[in-house]
């Protein structure tokens, strides 16, 4: 039997996948379609409406007087059957038995009785969440951070880079400047060569690495001298405030050289947008114990230092400059148990729901930082073992670390059952620290949004600010203005967020924002045909992904930050391979630089190679992929699944015929035009690009069609020529801009954007629009709008049945 | 080098990764009762620059012998002791002879050439090779008969924070020294981590159902079934806790005293802490083979509570005609052999766990030394003393060997475990085969 609810399904494509107005509006859909029809073989509707009706209301709320209370509950379709034969109608159950029973059931139970159907009546509405994984390693890593030497980022690229005359560092220091990279070969060429020590001499490079994504970084030191690299590790390991001074080496420790080890490999997982201190040591000079005068080491002609990495989904380079800041950081306590993924069913993280692994994951969480807290007690409560007041400053300390946690200052009630109480019951400051963090990080307060205070305040207000931005809890002087009552009025929050943008978190999460956009945030598997695109090997890949990271970066944080640019932009980050590659003239070892890319003219994201690969094929392109992706990324339309999987053809069976022509072949039928209508016209407008985004004119001897088309609103078409034609439109197309501020905004708030006010979300693309469609102009206003919106509180509800 | 020990590795060792929490918060079954063979257990402990031969060698050969000052303290197990004289290090290459003294003494093999550059010789890095400890241990960790949970833990007393070849003893294989732990503190988290985080979980649980009820009123319907599901899963654990608990740990957790600094001063303390955790992780079979390294070669200990001023390692330098030195190096190596008989006694007084006896009669400790003597630097007649008996050996003896290489005593204690080994090590040095001790 077909429900009414696939019938839906063969609806047009409705828009903006993500808030419940779909369903809403599929209601509506349903209900024409079925009067349109009226077919006789779905009676359910007109049987509620003529026998049911009356007592229950048109749509199932209840009528006074009659039966008043709510259709809804949680029995099945059949169950509900058998309870409509026995029972329904009320007077005389056998009117309504068999075909006419089940119909009516069906009926009820997907237009307003399941919890499905429940949902799609509801309006959208701010709901309690959890912190998301994302919020709950930054928060763990700023909140212990908070306790740490407030750091600001230098932005100049690069690290500190100090050379010493001769084997201990810290004496005789020849020189101190800023390089790049650690990249450095001592031989005669070398100006200092000839200042170093006859024996020997050593170097430092020093500073910060911001981690551009979330995951595990594979270090790779390389040196055939003693060498060492502290990466997130504070106070090279020296730190003497323990009971036991901690047996902490380097992360790669390679002082002592061994045999013919030249290189050494270690592996680190990292949070994206935070700043970790790191230090590269390096001595070309013997080592050990003994009387200077023993040393018998001679200053080699030739001696190297390097520093590569394989950040997540990339190949191995050289640590580039970018990620390099010559700032003096902080460790960072990266949580490291692993965490199931969240809900993502609506388009965006969400910690909507709590599972067994996940309440499992929170309470590993939890041990594991009040471990790292009780290791780190002396230093984080700025004591020392032999103080007079050791035991006052923890516990000082620990208070704090509540409030901070729960974001608000701390009620009586709190103080006393988070921090008072467990240490009352532990036997020694240790044990009674490590229950305040387990309580803590255990703690609903601690574990949801909004959920803290007795009502909705200026640091409830703080916080969806900071959790907007940066996905974290806020700073001190975001905090302190909570504290003195300047978040009163919108224009101070919006300074405050606007002050936030500056912040490696902020870039972290924007940059994530666009990967979801251009969806790319999985990283795809982009294998080419290796016969055809020769030379388009991982390392080509994994530039291209940086390629495409630098452009996004560029647009979004510099200049006029107009969003139009990501789609009309000329401009292309190339290095040295990409150029070989891509036929932009650059030498072979060149770094990334912006170029433009005028032959053929390329138009931001929509033309990068990346995101041409990305949608293609491992032999051929893909316009129904790349269209697909027109379609629901950037002009927010939903599109149905295929009624099937269809396996495209295969292009040597049709010898010949362009892709085009093939994918034409293929969707001819009128049941696949429905989509393929607008899929395959957008898509066409990329066919100048092949499979690895190169620019082609001919295919198979064919000269390319890249023309295309599309339906406005309006009804009307608009004809394309080619991607430059698509991207004009596209850039001041309103269903464009629509799409990216609704999905910008889901990704910062991580609730749905209706539940902020029709006319919130209209304001958003009105201000979206009058800014120049400044995209920074964007994230602050929708920042604001998520932080001045307080969740409804409503007082219980009448809990229906 | 180093290997880098993540704190996801150190997570995964403690076995806190949340998803298996609440069973790995439970400590592993203890399964005395599947053995079927008796337990073979080995202790390497070592300290330091050397002994004075006259003081530490019994003059006789064969079962009656008589013990000297250096190691009077180990009179109560006489008759469980067995002198090993005439074994030497052979092996040479680079390095200083403390450095080789350490690095080649478990491992039988050459240091790699490399930058460490001692008080004389060729610089060197790390030993080319596995130890023996760790040898016997991944042979004892591949049977499920004999697999523990850690199937080896180095424990250390006053180890400098320093990675060198003067202070690695263990190898898990070549270019790869294990680092001892001499932090009780930290053992003991290692050992028992789990169960006190249990504990404090269990309390922590229990207060938390309370803020629960209370914030559940805070919000609407359609949120609180969010904060009811919370509270259900934060109940199941606390159920789990509790049947975890009740499956129990036939084996008390020890207490560590609070509060003890590392401080050369302590260490007559530290040294009694990680003894007394080294025969609990016997007892509770973690593991079967251990290391107790006291400093490092080249250690400087001072032993103050001796009356002894001067750092170890400059008084092992002393010539044989300083008298005063020889009194009290003499009395330092009587001080570690105390350690020694601390640890026999100890392990003669816990029974052995589902089996019978004590520990001591399934134990071999072997006491050792990077040096046969101090001034001289030699490598020949390294202290071997050998007390317990783990492995089959006919003890209570004094044993006087014609210049053996010291690999094939190694290879011994690997054919005491079963582990038939042709060769351990530089195979130059293991012509004849293992020692024959039994």
């Amino acid at each position: 039997m077909m429900t009414p609810k696939r019938k839906f399904h063969f609806g047009l494509g409705t828009r903006h996948p993500g808030h419940t107005a779909v369903f809403v509006a599929g209601v509506v859909v349903l209900a024409l379609l079925a009067t349109a029809t009226g077919r006789a073989e779905e009676p359910g509707e007109s049987i509620y409406m003529k026998r049911c009706a009356s007592c229950h209301g048109k749509t199932g709320g209840g009528v006074k007087g009659e039966y008043s209370k709510p259709l809804v509950g949680d029995k099945t379709v059949p169950q509900l059957t058998n309870y409509v034969t026995k029972s329904m109608p009320d007077d005389k159950p056998e009117q309504c038995v068999g075909k006419d029973a089940e119909a009516v059931s069906r009926y009820i139970y997907d237009a307003f009785y399941s919890p499905i159907a429940q949902a799609r009546h509801r309006p959208p509405r701010i709901e309690l969440s959890r912190l998301t994984v994302t919020q709950h390693r930054n928060v763990v890593a700023d909140l212990i951070g908070s306790f740490r030497r407030n750091v600001s980022l230098d932005k100049r690229d690069g690290l500190r880079a100090e050379f010493f005359k001769g084997r201990s560092m810290g004496r005789d220091r020849l020189e101190e400047r800023i390089e790049p990279s650690v990249l450095a070969h001592f031989d005669k060429s070398n100006p200092l060569y000839d200042r170093f020590d006859p024996k020997g001499f050593s170097a430092r490079w020093s500073g910060a690495l911001v981690a551009p994504e979330t995951g595990n970084y594979e270090f790779i030191l390389k040196s055939d001298h003693a060498v060492r690299l502290w990466l997130n590790q504070d106070g090279r390991g020296n730190r003497d405030d323990n009971e036991f001074s901690e047996t902490k080496d380097a992360f790669i420790d390679a002082w002592v050289k061994s045999g013919n080890q030249i290189e050494y490999r270690g592996t680190i997982f990292l949070i994206a947008g935070q700043v970790y201190p790191l230090a590269v040591e390096f001595s070309c000079h013997s080592q050990g114990v003994g009387d200077e005068k023993e040393h018998k080491s001679k200053l080699p002609e030739h001696s190297f230092v390097e520093l590569w990495w394989r950040p997540p989904h990339r190949e191995v380079e050289v640590v580039p400059a970018r990620v390099l800041s010559p700032t003096s950081a902080t460790e960072v306590c990266v949580l490291n148990t692993p965490f199931p993924p969240d809900d993502r069913s609506v388009g965006y993280e969400r910690g909507s729901s709590v599972s067994k692994a996940w309440a499992d994951a929170t309470t590993g969480a939890a041990i594991e930082v009040a471990d790292y807290v009780v290791g780190h007690m002396y230093e984080l409560s700025n004591t020392r073992i032999k103080d007079d007041k050791r035991d006052e400053k923890v516990r000082a300390f620990a208070a704090t670390f509540v409030e901070r946690a729960f974001r608000r200052p701390l009620t009586d009630f709190e103080r006393r059952l988070y921090v008072d109480k467990q240490f009352e019951g532990a036997d020694d400051i240790k044990l009674g620290l490590k229950r305040v963090v387990m309580l803590t990080m255990e703690s609903p307060r601690f574990l949801y949004h909004n959920l803290g205070g007795d009502e909705d305040d200026a640091y409830a207000q703080a916080s969806r600010l900071s959790f907007a931005l940066w996905d974290s809890l806020p700073d001190r002087q975001l905090l302190d203005a909570a504290a003195k009552g300047q978040l009163a009025k919108p224009d101070q929050v919006a300074r405050q967020a606007q002050r936030m943008l500056d912040d490696p978190r902020c870039h972290a999460k924007v940059r994530q924002f666009m990967h979801y956009w251009l969806d790319i945030e999985q990283v795809p598997d982009m294998a080419k045909d290796k016969e055809q695109f020769k030379g388009f090997d991982a390392a080509v890949t994994s530039d291209l992904r940086t390629s495409l990271d630098l452009f996004l970066d560029d647009v979004v944080w510099n200049g006029s930050g107009d969003f139009r640019q990501l789609l009309t932009s000329d401009a292309m980050y190339v290095n040295g391979r990409l150029g070989a590659y891509y036929g932009v003239n650059l030498p072979k070892d060149a770094p990334f630089e912006k170029v433009a890319a005028t032959t053929p003219k390329r138009v931001g994201v929509l033309t990068h190679p990346y995101v041409l690969a990305r949608f293609a094929y491992p032999d051929a392109t893909s316009p129904i992929h790349r269209g697909v992706f027109i379609v629901r990324s950037v002009l927010g339309r939903a599109l149905r699944p295929p009624p099937k999987a269809v396996a495209p053809l295969a292009p040597d069976l049709h010898p010949g015929m362009t892709t085009r022509q093939r994918v034409t072949l293929q969707t001819e039928p009128k049941a696949c035009q429905a989509c393929h209508g607008m899929i395959n016209a957008l898509g066409f407008t990329l066919e100048q690009f092949d499979a690895v985004g190169r620019f082609r004119d001919k295919e198979f001897g064919k000269p390319i069609d890249a023309r295309g088309a599309y339906e406005l609103p309006t009804g009307k078409v608009r004809n394309f020529n080619d991607a430059y034609d698509l991207a004009s439109f596209l850039a001041e197309s309103e269903e464009t801009h629509d799409a990216f501020v609704m999905q910008l905004f889901h990704h910062l708030a991580k609730q749905s954007m209706m539940a902020y006010g029709q006319d919130k979300a209209e304001q958003l693309r009105r201000d979206f629009a009058a800014h120049g469609y400044n995209i920074r102009d964007l994230i602050v206003n929708a920042a604001v709008t998520i932080a001045t919106t307080a969740p409804d509180r409503p007082k219980a509800e009448a809990k229906s049945n | 080098m180093g290997k880098p020990q993540t704190r996801r590795q150190f997570m995964q060792e403690l076995g806190l990764s949340a998803a298996a929490l609440p069973f790995l918060l439970n400590m592993p079954s203890l399964g005395f009762a599947q053995t079927t063979q008796r337990k073979k257990r080995l202790i390497v402990m070592f300290s330091p620059n050397g002994v004075i031969p006259e003081n530490f060698w019994p003059g006789e050969e064969g079962e009656n012998y008589n013990l000297k000052d250096s190691t009077s303290p180990l009179e109560p197990f006489k008759n469980r002791t067995l002198f090993l004289n005439g074994v030497c290090d052979k092996v040479r290459g680079d390095g200083d002879n403390h450095m080789r003294g350490i690095g080649c003494l478990l491992t039988g093999i050459e240091l790699f050439p490399g930058n460490i550059q001692g008080g004389s010789h060729t610089p060197a890095g790390w030993s080319s090779g596995i130890s023996i400890d760790q040898e016997i241990k991944n042979q004892l960790q591949k049977n499920a008969a004999t697999r523990t949970r850690f199937g080896s833990l180095e424990f250390g007393v006053m180890v400098p924070e320093r990675a060198d070849t003067w202070t690695r003893m263990s190898y898990a294989g070549p270019n790869q020294p294990l680092a001892p732990i001499d932090d009780p503190y930290q053992m003991f988290d290692k050992m028992y981590g789990r169960v006190k985080d249990q504990e404090s979980l269990k309390s922590v649980l229990d207060e938390l159902q309370e803020d629960l009820a209370k914030l559940r009123t805070r919000v609407s319907a359609d949120d609180r079934r969010l904060l009811e599901e919370h509270a259900q899963w934060v109940r199941e654990m606390e159920r789990e806790l509790q049947a975890s608990k009740q499956r129990g740990n036939d084996h008390a957790v020890p207490t560590l005293e609070p509060g003890i600094v590392e401080d050369n001063d302590n260490m007559p303390k530290i040294s009694q802490t990680q003894i007394d955790l080294l025969v609990n992780s016997f007892a509770a079979d973690f593991a079967r083979i251990a290391t107790l390294q006291f400093t490092r070669s080249v250690g400087q200990a001072k032993m103050r509570w001796l009356g002894i001023d001067e750092g170890h390692h400059g008084l092992s330098h002393e010539p044989d005609s300083n008298n005063d030195a020889k009194d009290k190096l003499t009395r330092i190596n009587k001080w570690y052999c105390e350690q020694l008989a601390y640890l026999t006694k100890k392990l003669a007084e816990t029974p052995e766990p589902g089996g019978e006896g004590t520990l001591l009669d399934n134990t071999l400790i072997v006491w050792t030394n990077e040096l046969g003597k101090g001034n001289s630097h030699t490598l020949d007649n390294i202290p071997f003393v050998l007390v317990g008996g783990g492995l089959d050996f006919k003890m209570g003896r004094s044993l006087k060997f014609k210049g053996v290489a010291h690999n094939r005593l190694l290879m011994a204690l690997a054919h005491g475990f079963g582990h038939r080994i042709n060769t351990f090590g530089n195979p130059d040095y293991c012509a004849d085969g293992p020692l024959s001790l039994t």
